[in-house]
């Protein structure tokens, strides 16, 4: 199949493509790495009029320092994030998933914001990000805003962007100290979407009990699901197995996962909780250790 | 005439059509275009049984570009072709209102692009009087045939060996329904020049897409041409003239134009056969030392209402074991289903995951090494006829294939080998091949250059034909291989059998050899300088009373882990040992075992058509959910050649297509007990089960 005809914009600055997006709103679909659209297009499952294609624009293809964490900008593509030696250096959360992300190929195209924009549940960056508590930066001619990550993502392939928005980047703050990071995932064939993934931010406190705790699951609801029973059961404790294994079983219980062709509900459910206590493990061993 | 050059057989020579397929220049059918070429686009049913109660095709007609709407209202009366080794020509589209399942032809649209075809077929409006789809084998409404094709074997006396065994296995098996999935969506592009029809198409065996047109038309079969140079993959699926063949034809007739039909790869799911799924009873009986006394198997599996391939899930000679008493009975089920056809070692690859995993549960019974009980029990003669078999090369793929696996260095209790948190198992499963050959011709001819061109109608469909010949006729002929050319996949040519069940290879080498030595015969008697020279030559299959054909054999090893937790499943290393016969060209012959252990792999691991249960249309319909292994699911995999030529043809060839598939799921399956504790009866071998 290929697309149904539409009218390609190829704007140069952020400035342009939001007048174009303000111009065309509904009508219009943004183009980055189109690893997820172009699909869409050949399917004709998406077939917008207008396709404004950001990759010319200048100044959004490098992440860059702001004050008190990193900006990742709309067009940096997902390996650069992958091998950057600071953001591996800053949050080994990004690599951790990135590197199950589909397959090299896809990751040196597709960009870390297309796949936040595109909003799949079942897809890594925007677990990781809810996880990370991330911040959107929004853009359009009536002017700027920020959304938080929980926020932005809404539903199946749904975020809170209005029609002439468009997300030109993604700011994560720096992580406190005695924060560590942990994510797993599982999916039968290599390179595919996750059956289940789970996220993992915890900071200890000085007496090595659980200070914060972010704990995030895909592919388990319509968005990216914090387990704030797990992270309840975290709180004020030492991450000691016990500890981990009532966790588990609290994730367990507060997914409600569907079934399909690939996985039953009940399946999903269970991974979720040997995926858990697998990123507490390997969190609580960490911070033992530090 | 002196040799020169250096042996080419045998030698690993690069594909000589490699070059022009990476450049996209070699001729799929989809790349066929005509000037005036029309496309066809085609309206599928959308219910599993019952009838056409209304057809509105006005819109269709009325939408841009379009030349003409087919229904079974307004098609031309077709036959049905004539009967083959595999059984009857399918049932020919389009010549009546009864649905017998979801996804069969209801109308042909023919329009000037291929995107006002596919736009107006959506205009097509059915209305169906609907009745209850029969689509599970255990369904009483089920018309079951017992021994369809007429393979049912007894040997002395199954049932009282059974009961009177000092050991027992009893096991029931399932394997899903399969499809095919080639890469290159199948095509056929019709031209009628009056009652001359030409069509290039996606078949292995042009010369049947031949007879199945002449048949459906009524016309001789000079009067078809079918060209194949180059189809994108076809593991079997091209070996039947399926119903989009003849739709093609049909529309081209139609419209008065050439007509290309591309099928969509949901169309592939429906109109290519695939694997049926079978539901296996096996029960073997053995003495406490291991030597079986008793096989009994048991086979079930779903043929389409109207059509049904000639099929044979327990394996012929109970995989060649020895044993005294045997039994093998085939149950074919009528159920609302897509046809069935052939897909990687059809039949075959079903009934030896079944046979294979319960010597396993036999051996584990026993506490006998898996090897040792095959060792113990290989079929020195053909238990079906007593004849001494051509070769004996299976003990030395269990030998060589056990000694570069490292198989003794396991430890044989299960659960007992672990990675860190993953359980690791070993499993191994052999493999015996029917052997298989059909009548073959072809021609060798000398041009005054000094180059040769060989010519048969055969198919290379990705397995190196091209190139096997190519070695060949340039070492009878003493020439570089460059000064050899090729000819394939065009009825114009000399006929030869299907690229199927194995036995192209040995088909088309023999008849090359007799067609180059009946060349050169005439050569050396004296020729006149500044023409061609011709020769054909033919094969057969032998005819002999002394000796059975062995088939090819061999022998799968395969190491897995398995997260017990994730229930997640890895295969990590896989080796296999091969005797197949004499090796024209072991880099393309191991490319073909490595092909056929990644499908086999798929089959293991991840493989199904899914339908849906209450209306039997097909869910996953599609890659994305048809999930066929990718390279990173892939291990290493050892690919060994034992034996040597099979006397029983000169060229000494077996064929290595399907038989490196065979083996591959049994090994897996018995390596997951091993690893484990837990006996997976069902394929896939689903991860969830693992829990």
């Amino acid at each position: 199949m290929k697309p149904r005809p539409f009218t390609y914009l190829a704007p140069t600055s952020v400035d342009e493509a939001l007048a174009a997006l303000a111009e065309h709103s509904f009508d219009a679909k943004v183009l980055a790495g189109g690893q997820s659209l172009a699909p869409l297009l050949n399917f004709r499952m998406a077939s917008p009029e207008y396709l404004i294609d950001i990759n010319d624009v200048a100044g959004l293809d490098r992440v860059r320092r702001v004050d008190g964490g990193w900006h990742i900008p709309a067009l940096v593509r997902q390996r650069t994030v992958e091998r950057s030696p600071e953001l591996r250096a800053a949050f080994p959360l990004l690599p951790a998933a990135l590197e199950q992300v589909a397959h090299p190929q896809i990751r040196n195209r597709g960009t870390v914001c297309g796949s936040l924009a595109h909003a799949d549940p079942a897809a890594e960056l925007p677990t990781v990000m809810t996880a990370l508590d991330a911040t959107m930066r929004v853009a359009s001619v009536r002017g700027e805003r920020e959304v938080p990550a929980e926020e932005f993502f809404q539903f199946h392939f749904t975020t809170s962007l209005e029609d002439d928005e468009l997300l030109v980047g993604v700011t994560v703050d720096d992580l406190p100290p005695a924060t560590s990071t942990g994510f797993a995932e599982f999916a039968p064939r290599h390179g595919d979407f996750a059956l289940a993934a789970v996220a993992g931010v915890v900071t200890r406190a000085s007496d090595g009990a659980v200070g914060a705790v972010r704990l995030v699951a895909s592919g388990v609801a319509a968005r990216p699901q914090r387990l704030t029973a797990a992270e309840k059961v975290l709180l004020g404790q030492r991450p000691t197995p016990d500890v981990v294994g009532a966790a588990e079983r609290a994730a367990r219980g507060e997914v409600d996962p569907t079934g399909d062709i690939h996985a039953s509900a009940d399946y999903r459910r269970h991974l979720v909780g040997v995926l858990a206590r697998r990123v507490l493990t390997t969190i609580a061993e960490e911070g033992d250790h530090a | 005439m002196t040799r020169t050059l250096a042996p080419l057989v045998g030698a690993a020579l690069d594909r000589v059509d490699g070059a022009r397929k990476v450049a996209g220049a070699a001729p799929y059918p989809n790349d066929v275009r005509y000037p005036d070429l029309a496309y066809a686009a085609l309206v599928r049913a959308t219910i599993s049984a019952g009838r056409v109660s209304g057809i509105e095709t006005e819109g269709a007609e009325g939408a841009p570009g379009v030349l003409t709407v087919i229904t079974h209202l307004t098609a031309p009366r077709l036959s049905r072709g004539p009967a083959t080794s595999i059984g009857p020509q399918p049932t020919p589209p389009l010549q009546g209102d009864r649905v017998d399942y979801d996804g069969q032809y209801l109308a042909v649209v023919v329009a000037g692009t291929r995107e006002q075809a596919v736009a107006a077929a959506d205009l097509v409006e059915v209305r169906y009087e609907v009745d209850e789809p029969v689509l599970r084998t255990e369904d009483p409404r089920a018309e079951r045939e017992e021994n369809p094709w007429h393979f049912d074997t007894t040997r002395g006396d199954p049932a009282g060996a059974l009961r009177t065994a000092e050991v027992r296995v009893d096991s029931t098996y399932t394997t899903p329904h399969l499809t095919n999935n080639p890469l290159g969506p199948f095509t056929t592009v019709a031209r009628w020049d009056g009652d001359d029809l030409t069509v290039h198409d996606s078949t292995q065996h042009t010369a049947n897409t031949r007879s199945a047109l002449a048949g459906v038309f009524g016309i001789p079969e000079e009067r078809v041409r079918v060209l194949a140079p180059f189809v994108g993959g076809g593991f079997g699926a091209g070996l039947r003239s399926w119903p989009h063949v003849t739709v093609a034809a049909m529309a081209a007739r139609v419209v008065g134009r050439p007509v290309a039909l591309e099928l969509t790869r949901p169309e592939m799911f429906t109109g290519t056969g695939g694997r049926p799924s079978t539901v296996q009873r096996i029960r073997l009986g053995s003495t406490v030392d291991g030597r079986l006394v008793a096989i009994d198997h048991h086979a079930e599996y779903p043929a389409a209402m109207d059509d049904a391939v000639r099929y044979r899930v327990t394996p012929r000679g109970a995989g060649a074991y020895a044993c005294p008493n045997f039994a093998a009975r085939d149950v074919q089920v009528r159920l609302n289903v897509p046809p069935t056809g052939h897909m990687r070692a059809p039949g075959t690859a079903e009934g030896l995951f079944a046979l294979e995993c319960a010597l396993d549960e036999l051996a584990f019974r026993l506490d006998i090494d898996p090897v040792d009980l095959r060792l113990r029990n290989v079929a020195e003669v053909d238990p079906e006829n007593g004849r001494p078999w051509t070769t004996t090369g299976l003990r030395e793929c269990y030998r060589v294939g056990a000694e570069r696996f490292g198989w003794y260095g396991r430890s044989p209790a299960p659960c007992s080998m672990r990675d860190g948190h993953r359980m690791v198992g070993y499993g191994m499963a052999g493999v015996t091949f029917g052997w298989t050959m059909m009548p073959c011709r072809a021609a060798a001819t000398l041009h005054p250059d000094g180059t040769a061109t060989i010519a048969t109608s055969a198919t290379d469909i990705g397995t190196g034909t091209y190139t096997i010949l190519t070695q060949l006729a340039a070492d009878l002929l003493d020439l570089p291989p460059d000064w050899v050319r090729v000819e394939l996949g065009d009825t114009r040519l000399p006929k030869a059998p299907a690229a199927g069940g194995s036995g192209l290879t040995a088909a088309v080498t023999n008849a090359v050899q007799d067609a180059c030595r009946n060349l050169l015969e005439i050569v050396r008697n004296g020729h006149p300088r500044g023409t061609d020279v011709r020769a054909e030559g033919a094969s057969a299959p032998p005819e002999r009373e002394d000796v059975a054909p062995s088939g090819a054999f061999a022998a799968v090893f395969a190491e897995v882990r398995v997260d017990p937790d994730l229930g997640e499943l890895r295969v990590v290393r896989l080796v296999t040992a091969v005797d197949g016969g004499r090796i024209m060209n072991p880099k393309l012959a191991a490319s073909q075992i490595i092909g056929g252990t990644v499908g086999g792999l798929g089959m293991a691991l991840m493989e199904r058509t899914t339908p849906d249960p209450g209306s039997g249309r097909i869910m996953n319909a599609n890659l994305g959910d048809y999930l066929v292994p990718v390279h990173a699911d892939v291990p290493d995999v050892d690919v060994l050649f034992v034996g040597g030529p099979d006397p029983l043809t000169p060229m000494g060839v077996k064929g290595v297509g399907e038989v490196g598939v065979v083996g591959v799921a049994p090994a897996v399956a018995n390596a997951v007990h091993h690893a484990t504790g837990r006996r997976l009866r069902a394929l896939p071998l689903t991860v969830e089960n693992l829990l």
